[in-house]
């Protein structure tokens, strides 16, 4: 951290709160309306600074930009990826940022950011913001032409996406079961219904069955997730309704990002993130 | 900085994921122990064939037991269908290391995790010791098993702390 002598935690907390103030009142689904244009998904970046700033360039052309969370944790700058996501959000007015499992008090102490944090000797000025921030981020994204961005996937209790409106803000682990479902379940292919997961107490798989009785019931079209390591940055599931996408290099996988046409969600690419070059330790920008 | 904690990532294949897990999960794990402190015979060089247990021909007229991976550390098997013959010998071996029947690729999985019997017109599971445990699902939630359970068609049997498997057919002859 010797290249970074200079962290103002005053100045940290200041984008942390006009961010939260810029968001308005803390909505558990974030609602857009959007009849036609294209919005860009960026799965975890979880600290790959490189990639979130590779994607807003990428994507500037795009109507919305949406990080399905996990910004912090395991990277080399989680505080940084943060702020400088959140900065960009006020800046375009067209970055939304979705709540992931690692936008938790559960998971910063384990996988690096409390560490981060306390390597900076900020900690007890800056976490009470940053926390304050994970209470207000939104469980899902809900675009009224069919489309759904959550960070895990859908809760066993809770297959109508209206019940979602009801869940509690400021839960920080989240203690809500259907919060917690949503920020940490898993899709696989050949589950019937919810089984328990394998990664622990409370989170879930769940099956075709489940998800075509959630796509059915919310007319969604397609849905976006992230929370899992793909070896291609991607994987589809589903009959290719849903597509699970992460943009961290810090995990052996590659960064992916998701670009959907809002009118035929059917239509999208999916564009790699490139490879640093050799001996270089960010990825670049294309040249001039 | 990735330090997750969990017990066996030392012996973690490069092409296995660990996903990250909620802090309490990860207590739960408990150490395999290392391979130079178990005073049992390491694996031998020349392993039996696969086709020893792991049917190839499905056409044969044998009792088997068919069991499809709903969940593995290893992206690439999930999905991947086993049929294990029973006819030969009336008991096969399950586990991490190369010798068993069927094998899995699981950090979390012992060794010598459990066997498949065929009893009667019966199958069952039964846990040869494991370090992590076997259990099987009864609609909600996984139930450690202690002794010898009878499996059947559908029934899902979770090995160590990060494989699933279903039973997706059976045949007794």
């Amino acid at each position: 951290m010797q290249d970074l002598y200079l962290v103002l935690p005053d100045y940290i907390n200041d984008t942390i709160d006009r961010y939260i103030k810029s968001m308005g009142e803390p909505v558990p689904v974030k609602r857009i309306s959007l009849q036609k244009g294209t919005v860009s998904f960026v799965g975890d970046t979880h600290g790959a600074l490189d990639v979130t700033a590779f994607a807003m360039s990428s994507e500037a052309n795009s109507d919305l930009i949406c990080f399905v969370g996990d910004l912090v944790d395991r990277g080399k700058r989680q505080l940084f990826n943060l702020l400088y996501i959140l900065e960009m959000a006020m800046i375009s007015h067209k970055v939304i940022v979705v709540r992931g499992n690692h936008e938790s008090t559960l998971t910063n102490e384990v996988y690096g950011f409390i560490e981060e944090l306390q390597g900076f000797d900020i900690i007890e000025e800056v976490y009470p913001h940053i926390l304050r921030l994970y209470g207000k981020l939104p469980y899902a994204l809900y675009l009224d032409s069919g489309i759904v961005a959550v960070h895990g996937g859908i809760p066993q209790n809770a297959l109508d996406l209206q019940n979602w409106n009801n869940l509690p803000m400021d839960d920080l682990e989240p203690l809500n079961t259907t919060a917690f479902e949503i920020m940490w379940n898993d899709p696989r292919e050949f589950v019937d219904g919810f089984i328990p997961g394998t990664r622990g107490e409370g989170t879930f798989f769940f099956g075709p069955d489940a998800y075509y009785r959630f796509a059915e019931r919310n007319k969604v079209k397609l849905f976006v997730r992230a929370h899992e390591v793909k070896k291609q940055g991607f994987e589809y599931y589903f009959n290719r309704k849903l597509i699970s996408i992460f943009s961290s290099r810090y995990h052996k996988g590659k960064a992916a990002i998701l670009r959907v046409n809002v009118e035929f969600p059917d239509k999208h690419e999916i564009a790699i993130v490139p490879e640093p070059p050799p001996g270089e330790e960010w990825v670049q920008w294309p040249g001039p | 900085m990735c330090g997750s904690g969990k017990v066996g990532l030392i012996e973690t294949p490069e092409n296995v994921v660990v996903n990250d897990q909620p802090p309490q999960a990860q207590e739960e794990v408990k150490a395999e122990p290392l391979a130079q402190s178990a005073p049992e015979v390491q694996p031998q060089v020349s392993t039996p064939p696969l086709s020893h247990g792991v049917m190839v021909d499905s056409h044969e007229e044998s009792s088997f037991v068919e069991i499809q991976f709903v969940q593995s550390p290893l992206d690439e098997i999930i999905g991947k269908k086993v049929k294990l013959n029973l006819s030969i010998f009336p008991s096969v071996s399950v586990g991490r290391s190369p010798e068993n029947v069927l094998q899995i690729p699981d950090p979390s999985v012992s060794r010598m995790h459990g066997k498949i019997t065929h009893e009667g017109k019966e199958f069952f599971f039964e846990d040869t010791g494991s370090a992590n445990g076997t259990f099987i699902f009864d609609g909600s939630k996984f139930n450690e098993i202690k002794e010898k359970t009878k499996i059947e068609e559908k029934t899902l049997i979770k090995l160590g702390e990060g494989t699933i498997v279903k039973v997706t057919a059976v045949r007794s002859l």
